[in-house]
């Protein structure tokens, strides 16, 4: 565990592959990261290879331990330490008991100046847990970036863009990064990398090692519980249309004709 | 004896097989040489698998090579691309590796890890296929170079690579070869045209001529008129992995089959449950199995330093028989959508149809079986 | 806790500002819960007020409104501060924000330090008997209804979907009860500061991509500048509304309002026909709960045909060409 340069902490989410790829995961992992926070380690990893950006890259993931596998490939790609934080206790969290299970997590790591997490996630896209974690380590601020540009010594520079203006702009430390960038494709990784991953040591923090309150975690220090989930898309025919051209037009002029004159207002 | 993979065995087993299904079967360059795909494997890190960490490999052992390439096999289906790698690795790079003088791998190796140049055997003429020394490709001394004059034909991965590794007669009696490491970049090297092929069509192949080609002595790999050993060594290296993905491949293949028939139905019921259609899957899973066991003995023997000559050409033999077979049955199982092309087994069958003749034919894997249990046992 | 005291559903507006529409459907929804309940509905407020504002406030049937004045624009930090500040006095059953990020950032700081259950983006709240709140939302890009209870907590707060609930009036039987306070001056210790602002190229047109009942989708197989005028003849014949994928708005083919993907919109029109579009999961979850989908594409493995009603592998320009 280094002690010295500063600490940079990402929370990776860890996604189940189905919902990302479905048609992948057969026999390949069991989760993904998050695409936004992909991304923001893709950003990190640049920034420390272009400058001798001096800061400890920390990877968190909250999980059980088929996460692991995510740690790895983020050290593979060029995070300095992964480190997984699994208990029993833990599942069934909500967004208020996972955040204060983050904030002890991050306390225990120490030095920590800038903590990164994707904006959303791309399963509950409740988008809750930075400013959770800003609140519980009552961090000054919470910034929104597209991309980070820099991380000085003391700052954060970095590009926001909403819809109508591009925005250079730099924060103090401590901060949280609300990080609004994804990627979907899966990085390819070197077998040299994903070796000198392997040697790492992935660091475990669970309900021992860490000063924690288990009446606040997992279900117990949850708030909501999810009672249903209900798919809303139905089942589709899947009907092929063999044939020429002439027969294939004739299906979707069909179509459109059947859909003139509905214009419907639709939510979602 | 463990016959257990290891976990780090098994962890490189996802990540080829990942590589593989992501970056290697792209449809459009399932029959055509992509180097965006050679340079996409070569940073993957694949061809230095078993070189030392030295020269920038991941110096690893050759049983989970086998390992490796087995699942290969299993994930890629460009069986011409996978062709191209093992031509460049392990009857190129490698014999240089394992081989060669300190100065001759510090002047290749690097480069051909990174897959910045890319490597070829050369042995076989226009009139010396089986009866490789009959060739007559000739190596003359001139003070410190050599000049080779000849040509060779059905050189896998011609015309795109950089390295090759050609052996010549440097003595006439008795006849005595020589291995060289020629570059293309060689004055008087050239290739033929494309040689066009039934199937492998991903490996570009063509003829090496040779003409008046300067090569320094430092190129010589092994000794001067100790060419057979290095080519022996080619040839074992060559018989076992070239046909490891094979294994993989008739995994792939019966697992296909197995989808097939649970679904197909005929005469209202699933044709798998017909023994004419199930005995054939059957037969594909006892030729998997034994086949496995072989390769991992051949690889076992290379870790302990030992030679695998025989069994080399005993799992050459049987690899290709089944392999050619198992297509063969695959198209019969699919029927008539067996013999469109956009099944594929028609490429398939296609492809395996050269294992019986590439690195040496079965004919004559079987003179060397036979003279070697005479040997042992006459 | 004072059992007489009558419940309160407690409506947080986005801070300085004006009163809209969105806020008026989450007073609206909270006014339906409360008359059930006998609840009160309070309103926290602190954009422009005027007679017609008041006047708007108490015809959706607000019992309190608590405004805040202020001469500049309120930070994130003070605000929740004063919310925070407004909550312990009133001690509400349940807080509703709306969903814009302002909205949610709060709601997610309110959650955390009085470690009550939040859930976001409600598309429906109910209360049952001896269950409590539950609150319904969609996840997965709109491709699953989740229905959510709150628990282990007094009090229960979620951020409202805009253009969810409707606006309707309400007869009155008392009057409005009004609060007023001066929010102090906040604090000017800047710790963002702004290096540089370009401005980015502004929208064509408002296109409203969810209000058509029939969409054409664009992708990369249909992306040549022949077949995307067709495509637009096409739309323009059919009323329908002309949408992208990723690859083609990056090309800077169609604007980036008309995106429609996981980074983009999600889209439920009656018909959907894909035009050379492959179907990566990321294009695909945007477009599940279209009623009907044609997907066209040359290649026979596109994942879309996963996805499809109908399937027709076929050259998206030769579709084209024969249809006009």
């Amino acid at each position: 565990m280094e002690n010295e340069r500063k600490r940079v902490v990402l929370c990776i989410k860890p996604v189940k592959t189905e919902i990302l790829f479905q048609h992948r995961g057969e026999d390949g992992e069991p989760f993904q990261m998050n695409p936004y926070e992909l991304k923001a380690l893709e950003n990190l990893v640049e920034l420390k290879k272009k400058e001798e950006e001096n800061f400890c890259l920390t990877c968190i993931c909250m999980g059980d331990r088929k996460a692991e596998s995510i740690l790895r490939r983020s050290l593979a790609m060029g995070a300095d330490e992964g480190v997984l934080v699994s208990d029993s206790i833990f599942a069934g969290s909500d967004t208020v008991a996972t955040t204060y299970i983050l904030q002890k997590a991050v306390e225990k790591l120490g030095n920590v100046k800038m903590v990164v997490c994707g904006v959303k996630t791309i399963d509950g896209e409740t988008g809750q847990v930075p400013l959770g974690i800003c609140e519980r380590l009552r961090f000054p601020s919470a910034i929104n970036a597209n991309e980070i540009l820099k991380i000085k010594d003391k700052s954060v520079i970095y590009k926001y863009q909403d819809g109508k203006e591009k925005k250079t702009m730099e924060s103090k430390f401590p901060v949280v990064v609300k990080y609004r960038d994804f990627k979907m494709d899966l990085p390819m990784l070197p077998l040299v990398a994903i070796k000198k991953a392997k040697k790492k040591e992935i660091l475990l923090l669970d309900s021992k090692n860490m000063d924690i309150d288990p009446k606040k975690c997992g279900i117990k220090g949850s708030k909501t519980k999810v009672t249903e989930i209900r798919t809303k898309y139905k089942k589709k025919e899947k009907i092929k249309i063999q044939g020429n051209i002439q027969e294939m037009i004739g299906v979707i002029v069909n179509q459109l004709s059947e859909g003139e004159g509905k214009r419907e207002e639709s939510f979602g | 004896m463990d016959f257990s993979y290891s976990q780090e065995q098994k962890e490189y087993r996802k990540e080829i097989i990942n590589f593989a299904k992501e970056h290697l079967n792209d449809e459009n360059y399932l029959e055509q040489y992509d180097p965006k795909m050679w340079k996409e494997t070569a940073d993957f890190g694949l061809f230095g698998l078993t070189i030392g960490e030295e020269y920038k490999g991941l110096g690893e052992n050759y049983q989970t090579a086998a390992y490796v390439y087995e699942s290969l096999g299993y994930a890629c289906k460009n069986n011409g691309f996978i062709f191209v790698i093992n031509n460049h690795v392990w009857v190129s790079q490698n014999m240089i590796y394992l081989y060669g003088s300190k100065e001759l791998k510090d002047k290749y190796i690097y480069n051909m890890v990174e897959g910045k140049k890319i490597g070829a055997i050369a042995i076989t003429e226009a009139n010396a296929g089986s009866d490789a020394l009959s060739m007559t490709t000739m190596a003359r001394k001139e003070g410190d170079n050599y000049i080779l004059n000849g040509s060779k034909m059905f050189i896998s991965n011609g015309p795109i690579a950089d390295i090759f590794l050609v052996f010549a007669i440097t003595k006439e009696s008795p006849k005595k070869i020589t291995a060289f490491v020629v570059e293309k970049t060689f004055e008087g090297v050239k290739t033929g045209p494309n040689i066009e092929k039934m199937g492998l069509h991903a490996c570009p192949t063509s003829e090496l001529i040779l003409h008046n080609v300067h090569v320094p002595k430092e190129n010589i790999l092994g000794k001067v008129d100790g060419g057979s050993t290095i080519l022996m060594q080619a040839l074992e290296w060559e018989r076992c992995y070239e046909f490891a993905p094979h294994v993989g491949v008739m995994q792939r293949i019966m697992e296909g089959c197995i989808k097939h028939v649970k679904t197909r139905q005929q005469f209202g019921k699933p044709i798998g449950d017909y023994q004419a259609i199930s005995h054939k899957i059957a037969d594909m899973k006892i030729a998997i199995e034994m086949s496995k066991i072989m390769l991992y003995k051949i690889a076992w023997l290379k870790d302990m330093n030992k030679t695998a000559y025989t069994e080399a050409s005993i799992f050459k033999t049987y690899v290709s028989e089944k392999y050619i077979k198992t297509c063969q049955d695959a198209v019969q199982i699919f029927g008539a959508y067996g013999y469109t092309k956009e099944y594929e087994l028609e490429r398939e069958l296609r492809d395996a149809l050269a294992c019986s003749i590439y690195s040496g034919t079965n004919e004559m894997q079987k003179n060397t079986i036979y003279e070697m249990v005479k040997m042992m046992f006459g | 806790m004072d059992d007489c005291r009558i419940k309160e559903i407690f409506v947080v507006c986005d801070r300085s500002t004006e009163m809209n529409n969105h806020m008026m459907e989450i007073i609206c929804k909270a006014k339906t819960i409360a008359l059930e309940r006998e609840y009160l509905v309070s309103v926290f407020y602190t954009g422009k007020i005027s007679p017609d504002t008041l006047k708007g406030f108490s015809q959706c049937g607000v019992d309190i409104l608590i405004c805040g004045t202020s001469s500049s624009y309120i930070g994130m930090w003070q605000y929740s501060d004063l919310v925070t500040r407004w909550i312990k006095k009133r001690k509400p059953e349940l807080v509703l924000f709306q969903s814009s990020e302002c909205g949610k950032d709060i709601a997610a700081i309110i959650s955390t330090r009085f470690e009550s259950g939040l859930t976001a983006d409600c598309i429906d709240i109910s209360y049952e008997e001896g269950e409590g709140f539950r609150f319904v939302r969609a996840a997965i890009c709109d491709s699953v209804i989740a229905q959510i209870h709150g628990m282990n907590c007094n009090m229960n707060i979620g951020t409202v979907k805009e253009g969810v609930f409707e606006i309707c009036k309400v007869d009155r039987k008392s009057e409005m009860q009004l609060i007023t306070f001066q929010v102090e001056e906040g604090s000017l210790d800047e710790k963002e500061i702004c290096l540089d602002v370009s401005k980015v190229e502004q929208m064509k047109s408002e296109i409203n991509i969810n209000g058509y009942s029939t969409v054409f989708c664009i992708g990369r197989g249909a992306s040549s500048l022949e077949c995307v005028e067709r495509i637009f003849a096409l739309a323009r014949k059919y009323d329908a509304c002309v949408v992208g994928t990723r690859p083609v708005i990056e090309e800077g083919i169609l604007e980036k309002e008309r995106q429609v993907g996981q980074s983009g919109r999600s889209i439920a029109p009656q018909l959907y026909i894909g035009f050379g579009v492959f179907g990566a999961s990321q294009h695909v979850v945007g477009i599940r709960n279209a009623k009907k989908i044609i997907a066209i594409n040359k290649d026979p493995k596109a994942p879309i045909f996963d996805y499809a009603d109908y399937s027709m592998v076929a050259d998206a320009k030769d579709i084209l060409d024969a249809l006009l």
